[in-house]
């Protein structure tokens, strides 16, 4: 733990003990290394693996042979990097790397998002309506940005438009308008008023 | 960075009229470029040697005559990820031509009585859809190398140095998870950033930038800042 805190001047360093801090640390939007005990990396492999590795370095300290695992089965199962003698040089060679993946993530996701919001819009373009298309949550994203010469690009509209489309997906990942609130950083009044002034729109 | 070439849809006309006249002149209003094809019969298009890359189709009824459904069937034909956008000029009187066009969810009716419009607003359609696939294959193309890229840094591989095209800007996807949500200021402003490139990126300059996104130069730049 001293050496991660040596190499981490810029960057909060923060103790996990459940699986689930790990996966909720991996699907938030910031910039994560997770750093696992040898002797704990069997169970979050095998519990969230994938999914994990997917998203965020997962760096692999302490000797492994010891706690009765290969080094290949680890690599295999999603690891990143296993480190058996942790160093300073060796630790912050690994941490850029596993920023560098998170980033390239983020990037990627961006442009994958995108990408679909244009589909669908071409989509609509070609008269498939929206009732005929999928509904998923993780596909449902708001309107593309716009693409050409006569696309409309009042910058007041489509922010007031995109505000809307993310006021109403947290009010959907959240239990009570007071927890979207808290999450969007705004006040419940706020909150409230917003909602009140695109109910009226659409009632108009 | 290097700039992506951007060529001008390909629009095929069928017709043995004056649909050409009134498509060149709906594109001289719209002030728009394209580049117009025209054949005489639907078998010209649709046999071998027939028109590649094509954005979309106008077509007068009365030339097709018994062929319109093999111009719809090349239209939309399954190694096409997307159909072509296909306008079929027409009659109301053409009852049985009409209800076989617009039973296809790419065809566009255009009544032959008011054509100049309904051309129009076709048209745009095309111009949007166009666009769209070009922006949607360099997002694609960038998330391609950005994913390779990602495999290397995982595998611990030196990654080469990479020149992406100038990519097109992106909105922040919409959150799917509690932990994703960011705050409203922020998220808002990532959505303006992406719009203003997206601006800048279509008119050049950030004065007609500032025009066509209804604020003004110095607002623009204040927010670029």
């Amino acid at each position: 733990m001293d050496a991660i805190r040596d190499i981490s001047a810029e960057s909060v360093v923060i103790e996990f003990s459940e699986i689930n801090e790990i996966l909720m640390a991996a699907r938030s939007n910031r910039h994560f290394t997770v750093f696992v005990g040898a002797g704990a990396i069997s169970d979050i492999l095998t519990k969230a693996g994938t999914e994990v590795s997917n998203l965020i370095g997962l760096i692999v300290l302490g000797p492994v042979d010891e706690a009765g695992l290969s080094k290949a089965s680890i690599r295999s199962g999603g690891a990143m990097s296993i480190i058996e003698s942790p160093d300073r040089e060796s630790l912050v060679r690994v941490a850029r790397r596993a920023l560098e993946f998170r980033a390239l993530r983020a990037l990627e996701f961006c442009h994958r998002c995108e990408s679909q919001r244009l589909m669908r819009r071409e989509a609509e373009l070609l008269g498939q309506t929206p009732e005929t298309m999928t509904d998923d949550l993780l596909s449902v994203q708001p309107p593309p940005l716009p693409v050409g010469a006569i696309s409309p690009y009042r910058l007041e509209e489509a922010t007031e438009s995109f505000e809307k489309a993310y006021i109403e997906r947290v009010l959907h990942l959240c239990a009570s308008s007071r927890e979207a609130a808290s999450y969007l950083d705004v006040s419940s009044a706020t909150l409230a008023r917003k909602q009140r002034r695109d109910d009226e729109e659409e009632a108009s | 960075m290097i700039e992506a070439k951007k060529a001008c849809p390909k629009i095929v006309i069928v017709d043995r009229g004056r649909l050409r006249e009134q498509i060149e002149s709906v594109v001289e209003i719209l002030d728009i470029e394209v580049k117009l094809l025209t054949y005489e019969t639907v078998l010209e298009v649709v046999g071998e040697a027939g028109p590649t890359e094509v954005t979309a189709v106008v077509c007068s009824a009365s030339t097709a005559g018994p062929f319109l459904r093999d111009l719809l069937t090349w239209s939309d034909r399954e190694e096409l990820v997307t159909p072509i956008l296909t306008c079929l000029v027409a009659p109301e009187s053409n009852a049985e031509a009409v209800e076989y066009g617009i039973s296809h969810q790419h065809v566009h009716w255009s009544d032959s009585s008011d054509s100049q419009s309904s051309l129009r607003e076709w048209l745009k359609s095309v111009i949007e859809v166009f666009d769209l696939r070009f922006y949607r294959e360099q997002h694609q193309s960038a998330a391609t190398q950005l994913r390779n890229l990602r495999k290397k840094a995982f595998l611990g591989d030196s990654a080469e140095s990479v020149s992406p095209i100038e990519g097109p800007p992106c909105g922040p996807p919409l959150p799917t998870h509690v932990e994703e949500i960011q705050s409203l200021r922020d998220a808002r402003n990532q959505f303006e950033r992406g719009l203003i490139r997206a601006a800048i990126r279509q008119f050049g300059s950030l004065k007609a930038a500032s025009a066509e996104l209804g604020i003004s130069y110095t607002s623009l730049w204040r927010r670029l800042k």
